[in-house]
Order: structure tokens, then C-alpha cells, then sequence
């Protein structure tokens, strides 16, 4: 089981690039509003009627 | 008859004249033009997926599209650079920047809707409308559209918006949320880190592991485990010494005094050798308690940001009259002493100074809370933030704005806010006790086990703290809390402090203001007395047709009245009446010595109380009519209700005392005060609670801002002055005071579930203590029940929501 000398110091390398990732995106305003984008996914995005004309050639 | 409402804005469809959408495939009604052309433009730039989405709003929660056109008006003055300077940033040449704040957003398909039509308007480069703010970032070009267009183009689709500069409050609620956001990132990752080198240790303990790597693994979650207890658990450890200094037993004692003997103590066993390290424990906990916290301030936020929202004075605009007599338009508080400015008709006097030119009628009800204008002509004063009624009049201002007489309500209001009774919070008591029980209780266990067995003394007491660890006590009333005011909001109650919830259980006493709370502040007409042989719907209509032309109160009165009479020449006099010439006849209204045309006996009132006005042609008088400040829908059910729960109900009323007496009267209420200023209001308060009552208060007017804040708890209403709104802990966000009603229901509900709460925790506690004590509690037995005793008050606090 030696080789956890190995794996956790690497996984500690892992963690630190997480939590400085998570860091940037926090002061990123990445969660700035987390309401709006929780219910984003449920709006189509091509509901324009140009295309919806496009939609009637086809 | 079930009420058909408005499709698009949820108010009652009333109108007769049918309009109507087809939307979502059927036909939709509609309340109004406004909603209907709202709606049509919706739909005709392909974004019908809004109606599809959006989650029901109160009625009246979206601002009325009919409202619109009026507020448009001024709305070129926005194309003026120099109002613009306070608020636009030019990138460069093509690129200018601003915020709007945004009124009538209501969830996540709102800012779909405005997001899609902003970026479909050609100059709009990027635009980002934040749902959580209601504020809308516009980056634009100002060849292409100009500021009004773009707000234009959101009021198209039934939205009002308004150049912003954040205040000060916001950027501190956006660095606590991004500060508290990293402490649970770093404590959650951390958490996951220590939790399955723990899962190797607790294995070895079952299996035989190595010693060498069992102290690895030590060292390494120890490692991991200092950032998450110095910086993720500061909150608490800060918290328990400030409370600590003020020599008083908060919550955070005990969650400070766990986590941190958890941790040295383990840091002491990975040195030593001990037998046992805690540093999962010290994780997860941290970890938990910082979401509880979190979802608490969140919903502290919202709430805060809503009343900033709501206390957002719109920008007052003032006509400054330059040296050769013509208007300027600049911000109001820019106006020097000694500047003449214009105000029309219709118009808010935007500072204090002495009348020069003109004669008018002011309405100053949110000084005094009378809705009756008072009559003003050259050289007497008038006060900021009153409105002019009938003729457009010159003013010389004489106070610069900080001294005007709305600063110094303001400064009764902050002393009033500052001397406002503490509420005493229950877990607070409970933690006290607590902290105190559990302190004994170890330095027992611990001197015990010392006489005994010295070896395991310092373990077993050490486990007795963990095993006692005050999470599920301390998330028992934030979580309630939390539950109760998103429930609340759902319910057209908005909750501004973080006290409101807890002090209205207590509530004692219950004091109304009676113009604008109990009334609704605007007169109707409730019936008419003929005195000639004409019908009833001439004699209105001919009303109708004189008072169309006046802005007065009582003229409001008349102004939905159907097809009112066409009238030439009208001529209105301040404060008396209005005068018009139909088919060679000459009318009047208003006053009875003015509209007899001085002609005396004047005709005898049909009954002594009330208010009455006259309406009579050049030979004779032809009818009375009756004007009434109508009581607010269901406000007798709602004293009704006070009075099952045996509060005590009180008007405290700014205007004079008879019409006091009615109101009081028809609802029943005995304790009456009338022709009260706003300091006389304060002391009456006052006197209630140094006889040991607790005083909610009711309240609209900036008249009645000092008596809210004086309050043990404080409520407005939605249609309220600014002032009044920043005083109050609680908002009901309708026209109607019913909501109370449920909200003290609610309100009920939760103090329950905080009891059971605290109740189970207590419980939970007082049974694992002896058995800790007494050395049988392994550490991952405390670990899990700690767990499930949380998980289970946080559910209780859920059924709130429901």
C-alpha cells in the first residue's frame, strides 16, 4: 500500500486546482444569480419567429 | 360567479368591453388595452414560451400595463446628457454602459423575456438582467437607439425601467454571498477530502493497517483540515468571541467549543499517537453548519434586496427656471437656495421653499396623513415631496435638500430606530443553558474518568463534546426561519429583518393608521341626493363632466363615472370648486358656498356626517353628493381575527378626529387618537410599551416612518412612500391587509415547528449524553447520528413550504 505516498500527495494536487477554480469562479460572478440559470435550460432558444417559418418550408 | 381575471397580469377583468389573446392556443382574457397590446407583442416577437414558464404572480405584483403610457411621458427627458452623466458610463465612442432597475419582474421567465427582446433591438450589444436584483446591465450604441428607446422597448413588453446606481447595502450583500459561497466551496471539497482518508482509518481500525501509513493518512487530513477549520469556520469561532466578550451565551459557543476541541485534540493525537483523530468530523460539521447559514442569508438577502428595491425613490426631476425665465431640467438634488423652479400641475414639489407666483391647491397627506389638499398662494410655504394638485406654480426654494423637512423625518426615524426594543431570541435563551450544561457536564465526566481509568479520560470527554455537538440545536430555528419567510413571500409578505418572524408571535397590540392602511386614501362616491327633478345618472354625469378637469381627491371621485356631460370654459378655483358652461348654462361643483353661486339659504345636507359636495346651476341647486376614503377590502375580517386572538386593536390617525370616530366605529375598535403628529404618534407607542406591550404597527405615510421604526414590529403596505418602507421590518405586497391574516397564522405555525425542533434536538442530546459518559458512543456512531438528527429538523422545517 506504499503507493498512497504517490496517489494522495497527487490527489492533494487536485484538490488545491479545485478549490482555486471553484475560487475564480465564485469571484468571476459565475454565481452571481443561481435562480435564473436554474430554469434557463427550460427556454428554447430558436422559438423566433424567423425561424419558426423556416421550420414550415422544410 | 367565479371572478374572471387578467391572463397576463392576474388582476380581476372588471371592464365590460371584451378584450382578448390567443395565446398558448385558446383564448385568453384580457383586463385592459395595455395588457392586451403587452401580450400581443409578446407573442408577435415569437417569445410565447414565457407564458409557458413563468410561475403565477400575485395580482397586482405586475405593474399594470395601462400604467405605462403615463410614466413614458417624461420619458425623453432621459435623452438629455446631463441627467444622464450620474448614471451612464461612455466605453467608447460606440459603447455606452448603464444599470435599470426593473420593476415587475417576477421569476425566471421574466428575464428570459427581457433578455430576448433587448437583444433582438438593433444597437443593443449586450445585455444581462439579473433575476436575484431585478438590475439590468445595457451595453448600447448611441447611434443606433437612444436611452429612451431602450426603455421603450422593455415597457412594450409590460416592464418599467429606471437608471440605477447601486447603493451601498447591495455591494456589501454581493461580498458577503461571494465570501460565504467560498467558505462552503472550501469546506465542502475539504470534507470530501478527510471523509475518505477517514474511511481508510476507520477500516484499519476494523482490519490491522500499518502504522506508518495510519499516520500518514492522519497528517494528511489533518493538513486538509486547517484551512477548512481557520478559514471556513471563522465565522463561528469570531462569532462565539464576540458573544463571549459581551459576556452572553450565543450558538456559536458551542459550535465553536466542539469544533475546536475536535481539532486540537486530533492535531494532539496525530503528534502523540492518541487514539483517535476527529478531523472528518470537524469537516463535515463546519460543512453543514455553513449551508445552514448560508440558505439563511439567502433568504435574508432577498428579502433586503426586495425593500431596497421597493425604497428606491425614482429620480425627481425639478424645472429650474434660468435668468431669462425658461425651464431647465435637472436632477432635484442639485437645486441651490435661492433657484426658482417651475412645478405644473400634477407635479411633486421637489424641495422646500416659499410660493411666488400662482395659486394652488398642494396635497400634502404624506406629511400629515390628511388626503384633503390645503390651499396655497404666493408667499406661503410649501414642503418637499408634496404634491401639486390644480395650477402650475413658481417656488423659490430655501433649504438645500439635506436640511429639508423630509431629512428631518429621517432623523426622527433613525433616533426612533435606534432606541427600538431588542427581541429576544429562543434559541439564544436555550444556547445559554445549553452551552452551560454541556461545559458542566464534561469537566464531570472528565474528573470521573480520571479517578478511574486516567488514560481515556481526555477521549471520553472529548466524544461526550462531539456527540453533543449543537448542530441539529442550532440549525433548529435558522432552518424554520428560513422555511417560514420563503413561504411567506409566496403569500404576498415580505419579511425585511431578521427579527420580524420571531416578534410577531409576541405581539400584543395591534395600532393602525387610518388614512392609506385602513382607508384606502382615495375617495369614491357612495351616493346621491337629488334636489331637482333630474335622474341620478344625469345629475353624475354632468358631475363627472365639471370634475373631469380637476386632479383633487374628491374630484378623483367622479372620474370613472361613464360618459360624463361635455362642458365648455371651466374654470377651476383652489380648494372650492369647479365652474363650466353646458348648453348656454352655467355649473358649478364643489363646496356649497361656492357652487350655490353665493346665493343663500344654502340647501340643507341630507345628513350631518360624511363629506358632501354641491352641484347647481345658475338657478337653482341640484343635488348633494356623497364622497367617502372607503375601507380597504376585508379589513373588518382581519380586526375580527385580531380580536379571536385577543390583541388589542388601536387607530392612530394624523387628520381630524371625526372621521376617526366613523371608522372606528364601523369596525369596532374603541381605543381612537386622532389629529396626532408624528411625534405625538411615537409617544403613544411609546406608553403602550412601557405598560409591557408589545406594539405591531400599521402604517403607510412618511408621517408614520417614525412610529414604525419605534415598534416592536412594523408593517406596510406595497403602495407606501419610501420612507415608510425602509422603517418597516414587513411589507404586504398587495392592496389588501389580508394577507396578515395568514401570515399570523403562518407565523404560528412556525414557532410550533421551532419548538419541536429544539425540542428533538434537546432530546437527542440528553440521550446520547450519558451514554457518551459513559464511553459507549464509537466515533462513527456520533458521526451518524449527528447527521440524521440535522437532516431530521431540517425536513420538519420544510413542511413550512408546503
Amino acid at each position: 500500500m506504499d503507493i498512497i505516498y504517490l496517489l494522495i500527495p497527487l490527489a492533494l494536487i487536485l484538490l488545491i486546482a479545485a478549490i482555486y477554480a471553484f475560487i475564480w469562479a465564485v469571484k468571476n460572478d459565475q454565481f452571481d444569480d443561481l435562480d435564473k440559470e436554474a430554469s434557463r435550460i427550460l427556454f428554447e432558444e430558436d422559438d423566433k419567429p424567423s425561424s419558426r417559418q423556416h421550420h414550415e418550408k422544410n | 360567479m367565479t371572478e374572471l381575471s387578467c391572463f397576463h397580469c392576474g388582476l380581476p377583468v372588471t371592464d365590460t368591453n371584451h378584450y382578448e389573446v390567443t395565446i398558448l392556443g385558446s383564448p385568453r382574457a384580457m383586463c385592459c388595452p395595455g395588457c392586451q397590446s403587452v401580450a400581443q407583442t409578446i407573442l408577435d416577437m415569437g417569445m410565447e414560451s414565457y407564458y409557458q414558464h413563468r410561475e403565477q404572480a400575485e395580482p397586482g405584483a405586475i405593474p399594470s400595463a395601462d400604467l405605462v403610457p403615463e410614466f413614458l411621458t417624461g420619458l425623453k427627458n432621459w435623452d438629455d446628457p446631463e441627467l444622464q452623466a450620474n448614471y451612464v458610463h461612455t466605453l467608447s465612442d460606440n459603447e455606452q454602459e448603464i444599470t435599470l432597475l426593473i420593476t415587475g419582474i417576477t421569476c425566471a421567465a421574466c428575464v428570459w423575456l427581457l433578455e430576448k427582446q433587448l437583444n433582438q433591438q438593433p444597437g443593443i450589444s449586450q445585455c444581462r438582467v439579473n433575476l436575484s436584483n431585478h438590475h439590468a446591465q445595457i451595453i448600447w450604441n448611441p447611434k443606433q437607439i437612444t436611452l429612451s428607446g431602450i426603455i421603450q422597448s422593455i415597457a412594450r413588453v409590460g416592464y418599467k425601467a429606471e437608471p440605477y446606481s447601486p447603493v451601498q447595502q447591495e455591494a456589501q450583500i454581493k461580498q458577503e454571498n461571494k465570501q460565504a459561497l467560498m467558505r462552503i466551496g472550501l469546506a465542502g471539497l475539504g470534507t470530501m477530502q478527510v471523509m475518505m482518508y477517514a474511511v481508510g482509518l476507520y477500516l484499519g481500525a476494523f482490519e490491522g493497517i500499518e502504522a506508518d501509513h495510519q499516520q500518514f493518512l492522519r497528517w494528511v487530513s489533518g493538513l486538509v483540515c486547517i484551512p477548512v477549520y481557520f478559514y471556513s469556520g471563522s465565522p463561528f469561532l469570531i462569532g462565539a468571541m464576540r458573544s463571549l466578550r459581551n459576556r452572553h451565551l450565543s450558538m456559536d459557543v458551542p459550535v465553536a467549543i466542539a469544533i475546536s476541541f475536535a481539532f486540537f485534540a486530533s492535531l494532539w493525537a496525530t503528534f502523540t499517537n492518541g487514539p483517535e483523530v476527529y478531523f472528518d468530523s470537524v469537516c463535515m460539521f463546519v460543512f453543514f453548519l455553513s449551508v445552514g447559514r448560508y440558505l439563511e442569508m439567502r433568504a435574508r438577502h432577498r428579502s433586503q434586496q426586495t425593500s431596497i428595491r421597493l425604497a428606491h425613490s425614482q429620480i425627481q426631476t425639478a424645472r429650474k427656471l434660468d435668468d431669462n425665465g425658461q425651464p431647465i431640467l435637472m436632477p432635484a438634488e442639485k437645486l441651490q437656495p435661492g433657484d426658482l423652479v417651475l412645478i405644473k400641475a400634477g407635479e411633486i414639489v421637489p424641495g422646500d421653499g416659499v410660493m411666488i407666483e400662482g395659486k394652488t391647491a398642494i396635497n400634502e397627506s404624506m406629511l400629515t396623513g390628511e388626503n384633503l389638499p390645503v390651499s396655497k398662494s404666493a408667499g406661503d410655504n410649501v414642503t418637499g415631496g408634496t404634491l401639486n394638485i390644480e395650477q402650475p406654480i413658481t417656488i423659490k426654494i430655501s433649504h438645500i435638500q439635506q436640511e429639508s423637512t423630509l431629512s428631518t423625518l429621517r432623523r426622527l426615524l433613525e433616533r426612533a430606530e435606534a432606541d427600538k426594543p431588542k427581541t429576544f431570541i429562543l434559541a439564544d435563551k436555550i444556547a445559554s443553558y445549553f452551552v452551560f450544561t454541556v461545559l458542566v457536564v464534561s469537566v464531570a465526566v472528565y474528573s470521573f474518568w480520571y479517578f478511574h481509568s486516567p488514560e481515556d479520560a481526555f477521549w471520553i470527554m472529548l466524544s461526550v463534546l462531539v456527540v453533543t455537538c449543537p448542530c441539529a440545536l442550532s440549525l433548529a430555528t435558522p432552518t424554520a426561519i428560513t422555511a417560514a419567510t420563503a413561504s411567506l413571500t409566496q403569500r404576498g409578505f415580505l419579511a425585511t429583518r431578521s427579527h420580524t418572524i420571531e416578534a410577531l408571535n409576541s405581539i400584543t397590540d395591534v395600532v393602525f393608521d387610518k388614512t392609506g392602511t385602513l382607508t384606502k386614501g382615495e375617495f369614491s362616491l357612495t351616493k346621491t341626493h337629488a334636489l331637482s327633478a333630474q335622474s341620478e345618472q344625469a345629475l353624475q354625469s354632468l358631475a363627472a363632466g365639471l370634475e373631469k378637469a380637476s386632479e383633487h381627491p374628491i374630484a378623483k371621485a367622479f372620474h370613472n363615472i361613464a360618459e360624463p356631460t361635455e362642458f365648455s370654459e371651466i374654470e377651476i378655483t383652489p380648494n372650492q370648486g369647479v365652474q363650466g358652461k353646458h348648453e348656454k348654462q352655467l355649473y358649478r361643483i364643489g363646496k356649497a358656498s361656492f357652487a350655490n353661486f353665493g346665493r343663500t339659504p344654502i340647501p340643507q345636507q341630507p345628513q350631518a356626517h360624511g363629506q358632501w359636495v354641491l352641484l347647481a346651476n345658475q338657478e337653482h341647486p341640484l343635488a348633494w353628493f356623497r364622497v367617502e376614503d372607503l375601507l380597504r377590502p376585508q379589513t373588518q375580517e382581519l380586526v375580527a381575527f385580531f380580536k379571536t386572538q385577543h390583541k388589542n386593536c388601536h387607530i392612530l390617525s394624523g387628520d381630524a378626529s371625526s372621521h376617526v370616530h366613523e371608522v372606528g366605529r364601523e369596525l369596532g375598535i374603541l381605543n381612537l387618537y386622532g389629529n396626532a403628529t408624528p411625534d405625538d404618534k411615537l409617544a403613544y407607542i411609546k406608553s403602550l410599551q412601557t405598560k409591557g406591550s408589545k406594539v405591531l404597527m400599521l402604517g403607510d405615510g412618511l408621517n408614520d416612518a417614525p412610529v414604525l421604526a419605534g415598534a416592536d414590529v412594523s408593517i406596510t403596505l406595497a403602495d407606501s412612500t419610501d420612507l415608510a418602507k425602509v422603517a418597516a421590518d414587513g411589507i404586504i405586497l398587495g392592496h389588501s391587509l389580508a394577507p396578515l391574516q395568514t401570515v399570523f397564522l403562518l407565523i404560528a405555525k412556525t414557532h410550533r415547528i421551532i419548538r419541536q425542533n429544539l425540542g428533538w434536538a434537546i432530546l437527542y442530546n440528553l440521550t446520547a449524553l450519558p451514554l457518551a459518559a459513559a464511553g459507549f458512543i464509537p466515533p462513527w456512531a456520533s458521526a451518524l447520528g449527528m447527521s440524521a438528527s440535522s437532516l431530521l429538523v431540517v425536513l420538519n422545517a420544510l413542511r413550512l413550504n408546503r
